[in-house]
């Protein structure tokens, strides 16, 4: 029994054809997983259920009833609520005020507090969340405001619970809170239609899976009766072997590191932690999420406080600002690309422009931009980097993902880094750009380029990194290299770093 | 389909030059002016038109390198009294040259303390430069025991009346003023740095954009300019006097902004500011044509300034 029909529905933007006849059903009690690379329309579709656009042709039917007039207020009203990857959190308001936004218990006027911590208490439980509803959202990791958004989510006991990418900034153990909520949804009758980029876990809850390219509809398998090569094929339409490039080969003569930390440490971030990176290597940042990866860039590009001794091919070297880092020929991609790496609300051109003003408008001009030279090197790196851009004057905003990700990068590659950090490079991009960007990381570091990867996808640390150093609590509890270097090893060490010890 | 793609690539343009707008509304407005007020078709007033709107066009030049770094600057109307002022009264012992470089030095001074403020203080644009202009308004008071000086200075006589081949002085002033201002913004490093700043503070600062010099240069311009045009109008009126600045804190924030220049920053064009300040120029002109009482006059002005925004220059949804 069908809980939500899709029909044949059409969707375009500015002349733009998003969605094509699109027709998949919800059925009640079950989990169905919308796979598709970025811009296959997963996200419109689910725009359409919640009510935030209407379909141009075809219909959606809920409890086969025609949706007319639907809008997100009516679609939350019949029991449809949604997590999206963008939080939705008011920083300073507590974890309760913001679970129950909108309908705090009052009594004359005045918000009960203790009566508002008290019911998110449950809630909170149900998500695996263990903090104090008082506190403040603003003060919690991202992965922790991700299981926020759910609990509020569930407040109104929903029919049909949307997860868009609600998983991306979460560690293993705070997936299987979100797979447990979502189990008991289903045993209780309700349905969940979930997106993700990480396969596995698409595999390990849901029911069905419904592949999308291209705005159409390629097929609908139950996860019986498919597996990932299938559905990867579906996607992309072709076979997907070479993921990841081939790895360094040990070189026996011993490389000076291009950077060496010793003793870094951030208040609050990471405590005494030695790396080194060589030329010609990935090295991994491992660990669950925020357990001080972060800090470690951020003080290794300027943008933290830190102590410790930091030494950049071999002398002493101090980064108290990203213009010291960037002198010293490191570059930092930052994990939030739409709020530091890169100006969303200026054009692609002026973004890769922004660090290369040293040759675009160098001194002996006064400082001048030269035009031909600034679109010679915009022109150069969109062709290298394969940028999809309708023109170097698009907004960086516009945008898919992935593409953003290739601007965030490829804006520090003419400068020819020393250095190279990268915070979840891959994030919330579809497979074939990440494909794009491990084999473009790995010549970089054949070029003799040192990179520093942070990563919350083992595949992808396992894949990609030579070693990865994993973290717990701000310190470097393992290091993983050669045959060590799997999957296992690096999730059994990320988890219980005393047993590994022992 | 066809059709419709190029036009929504227009109207598209169109938004996004809304400095393009600006010009067009002058110039809408100054036809209205000629066909249906009196004395607003010759060209003394052409003349005196541009002449007036320089002072507060070389304001708004200043105001809007502050603006497209998200800044604000609430102090230039302190700053225009200050140099005026402070030149008037050191000429009277020192001779003019060296009153106007006091006078311009004093200003330089007012905007660096607002760019310490700003920068290295961290307290906000709006709160800094509001607190350095009272400072200032204050100072003055004391230093001139309330009763400023008048001066004739010859350059600045010169500067704010003279003609050359039929055009004020002063307007060339604005003009070249303007044309350094087009590179700066436009053409520099520097200006790529405002635009970035304006934009995203967090991302300028991972990207390398070197704040603290940017931040100085801004506003450093800013008061400088403000102090320029103190002087002009010391030449204007020979004579200085506490409130002389007083019109031109509003007016040259809504320039800027009816220039098309985002309040928030990182968006716009200097020659908008232009046009913008020309336009509250001649509005200005107008009401005082229909003979409205200062209080009225007032009120239509801050009611057309809405009425404008809202038309053209309202901030974009995103």
């Amino acid at each position: 029994m069908a809980l939500l029909t899709v029909d044949r529905v059409s969707k375009s933007f500015a002349g733009n054809r998003v969605l094509h006849e699109v027709s998949f059903d919800v059925r009640a009690g079950e989990v169905l997983a919308l796979v598709g690379e970025n811009g296959a329309g997963k996200s419109t579709v689910l725009s359409l259920i919640t009510g935030m656009q209407a379909p141009d042709a075809g219909e959606l039917r809920l409890d086969g009833e025609p949706l007319r007039a639907w809008s997100p207020l009516r679609a939350r009203a019949a029991g449809i609520s949604s997590v999206h990857q963008e939080l939705s959190l008011n920083p300073h308001q507590t974890v309760a005020e913001n679970v129950f936004l909108g309908q705090w218990p009052a009594r004359r006027g005045l918000v009960l507090g203790r009566d508002l911590a008290r019911r998110a208490r449950p809630l909170l439980e149900r998500v695996g969340l263990d903090v104090d509803p008082r506190t403040r959202a603003g003060r919690l990791s991202l992965g922790q405001q991700q299981l926020v958004e759910l609990a509020k989510a569930l407040v109104c006991a929903p029919r049909l619970l949307i997860l868009d990418e609600a998983t991306s900034a979460l560690d293993d153990d705070q997936v299987q809170a979100v797979f447990r909520v979502v189990r008991e949804l289903r045993a209780a009758g309700s349905s969940v239609v979930t997106v993700s980029h990480r396969m596995a876990e698409l595999f390990a809850i849901s029911d069905r899976l419904t592949v999308l390219k291209d705005g159409a509809v390629m097929a609908t398998r139950d996860r019986a009766g498919t597996d990932h090569d299938d559905i990867v094929r579906l996607m992309i339409g072709r076979e997907l072997s070479d993921l990841f490039p081939a790895k360094a080969a040990p070189t026996k003569a011993a490389t000076a590191p291009a950077l060496r930390a010793r003793g870094l440490t951030v208040p609050g971030g990471c405590a005494g932690v030695d790396l080194e990176l060589t030329p010609g290597r990935i090295l991994g940042l491992g660990g669950l999420q925020g357990q001080g990866q972060r800090a470690v860039l951020r003080a290794l590009f300027g943008l933290a406080r830190h102590g410790g001794e930091i030494e950049l091919a071999g002398r002493p070297a101090k980064l108290s600002s990203p213009r010291e880092a960037i002198r010293a020929r490191i570059a930092y991609v930052p994990e939030d690309r739409k709020v530091e790496g890169l100006h969303v609300a200026q054009s692609v051109r002026a973004n890769l422009a922004l660090t290369n003003l040293d040759t675009v408008a160098p001194a002996r001009r006064l400082t001048t931009v030269d035009r031909n030279a600034e679109a010679g090197l915009v022109a150069d790196l969109i062709d290298r980097m394969r940028i999809k851009a309708a023109s170097p004057s698009q907004e960086a905003r516009r945008l898919s993902g992935g593409n953003q990700q290739k601007v965030a990068l490829a804006r520090w590659l003419p400068s020819e880094p020393r250095v190279l950090l990268l915070a979840e490079p891959t994030r919330g991009i579809d497979v074939g750009t990440k494909r794009e960007i491990y084999h473009l990381l790995r010549r970089l570091a054949d070029d003799g380029v040192a990179v520093l990867v942070t990563s919350g996808d083992t595949m992808e640390l396992v894949g990609l990194c030579d070693e990865v150093a994993v973290m717990y609590e701000g310190a470097v509890v393992e290091r993983l290299a050669g045959g060590d270097l799997t999957e296992e090893r690096l999730v059994r060490a990320s988890v219980n770093p005393a047993v590994t010890h022992a | 389909m066809m059709t419709a793609l190029p036009r929504t690539a227009g109207l598209r343009a169109l938004r996004d030059h809304r400095a393009a707008w600006a010009f067009g509304v002058l110039l809408v407005t100054w036809a209205a002016a000629i066909l249906f007020a009196n004395g607003f078709d010759s060209v003394s007033s052409v003349r005196y038109l541009t002449q007036t709107a320089s002072f507060l066009g070389i304001i708004a030049i200043g105001q809007t390198l502050v603006v497209m770094m998200s800044g604000i600057d609430l102090s230039v109307s302190s700053v225009v009294a200050l140099s005026a002022v402070v030149c008037a009264q050191v000429s009277a012992g020192h001779g003019g040259a060296a009153g106007i470089l006091v006078g311009l030095a004093v200003s330089l001074l007012v905007g660096l303390v607002n760019a310490v403020g700003v920068l290295w203080l961290r307290v906000p644009p709006m709160v800094m430069t509001l607190a350095t202009g009272t400072i200032v308004a204050g100072s003055l008071l004391v230093y001139t025991n309330g009763s400023p000086k008048s001066a004739k200075i010859g350059l600045l006589d010169s500067l704010a009346n003279d003609r050359v081949a039929g055009i004020p002085l002063a307007f060339v002033l604005w003009l070249a003023i303007t044309a350094v201002a087009v590179w700066l913004l436009h053409a520099s490093r520097v200006g790529r740095y405002v635009f970035a700043l304006g934009t995203s503070q967090e991302a300028s600062r991972a990207s390398g954009v070197p704040l603290g010099v940017t931040t100085f240069i801004a506003y450093g311009a800013c008061a400088l300019l403000a102090g320029v045009a103190g002087l002009v109008l010391l030449g204007f009126t020979a004579t200085s006097s506490l409130t002389m600045g007083n019109p031109y804190q509003l007016l040259s924030i809504a320039s800027v902004v009816l220039g098309g220049t985002s309040i928030l920053g990182g968006r716009g064009h200097v020659l908008g500011t232009v046009a913008g300040a020309l336009l509250l120029t001649l509005l200005t002109a107008l009401l005082t044509a229909w003979n409205l009482s200062e209080g009225v006059r007032q009120m239509t002005l801050g009611l057309l300034i809405i009425a404008l925004l809202l038309a053209y220059a309202r901030e974009r949804r995103t």
